[in-house]
């Protein structure tokens, strides 16, 4: 038992680095919310919560597992808006300055330009240009077929294209 | 792959530079797992719940001590509703009992005259 859960943090160290930028790409970008989501999706992984049945690779497992727990993020912060308490302590939904800083101006104007995307969009190009997954792993990912992966990944490309040689152009 | 898709290819590879060096560092949520009891007692305290919630939902079962206001049984009186249908004409013979009068005032008989002919014996004249 503890062989294996051994083993698995050490799989999770060596994937480390690429689960949290997807954490921080599912979490758009806020830091700290990427932090609890990659804390809360490892737990998963090392309690048991979460089960690899190997129908894909590790790495791609572990994408759905954090896109899974950023979702149930959302919803518990969408709920905690109604509550009247949560009014003072709400995060505040700028960008994290060390998040911001230090970025140069055309990685600026590049995640600038993915938030505008949509969601889906957003993933898409982020699996598989900052992930490097092929479309089909992207696709899995997401939960969605190849054929819907294929469509959302040509229009957010063309989107993204767009903005990034209007922005050029200012 | 196409200079377009490169072009955006080196901008995510930028991207991914910039932010390699601002990787938290991987701590493993070693302390932090939540022990094995902890989804029993959670099942336990969401029965305790729905316990109680039952027993405040069940109906009271025990007899109730109802104070009821003391009534005079003496000037009451119940009438139905369907006496009049009673009143028909003729119905105070039916609660009365008819007065024959006396013996003393009967006519007095004749033990000697003819006693009168049963009506079954009674001849017709021809």
């Amino acid at each position: 038992m503890e062989i294996a859960r051994a083993n698995v943090e050490a799989e999770l160290e060596r994937h480390h680095a690429d689960c949290f930028a997807w954490a921080m790409a599912c979490c758009g970008r806020d830091r700290a919310e990427a932090e609890d989501v990659l804390q809360t999706s490892y737990l998963k992984v090392l309690d048991g919560r979460a089960v690899f049945a190997s129908r894909s690779t590790l790495k791609t497992w572990l994408f759905g597992v954090i896109r899974r727990t950023a979702a149930e993020h959302r919803r518990w912060r969408a709920l905690r808006r109604f509550r009247p308490a949560s009014l003072a302590d709400r995060a505040d939904p700028s960008p994290d300055p060390a998040t911001a800083a230090g970025h140069s101006e055309s990685t600026e104007r590049l995640a600038a330009a993915l938030s505008t995307l949509t969601t889906r969009q957003r993933e898409l190009l982020h699996l598989v240009f900052y992930q490097d997954l092929t479309i089909a792993e992207a696709a899995g990912v997401l939960g969605i077929s190849i054929g819907t992966a294929r469509t959302h990944y040509e229009r957010g490309k063309q989107r993204l294209r767009q903005l990034l040689s209007l922005e050029a152009d200012r | 792959m196409s200079d377009d898709d490169r072009e955006l290819r080196k901008l995510f590879a930028q991207l991914k530079d910039e932010d390699r060096g601002r990787t938290p560092s991987f701590r493993a949520p070693a302390m932090t797992v939540a022990p094995r009891w902890r989804p029993m007692a959670r099942v336990a305290l969401a029965a305790a719940i729905v316990g109680i919630a039952v027993v405040l939902a069940r109906p009271d079962q025990t007899p109730r001590i109802t104070v009821r206001p003391a009534v005079d049984l003496g000037t009451t009186a119940w009438r139905s509703p369907t006496d009049f249908l009673l009143n028909t004409p003729g119905s105070e013979l039916l609660r009365s009992v008819p007065s024959v009068g006396s013996p003393d005032d009967w006519p007095s008989m004749n033990p000697r005259g003819s006693a009168p002919v049963p009506e079954s014996t009674r001849r017709t004249p021809s």
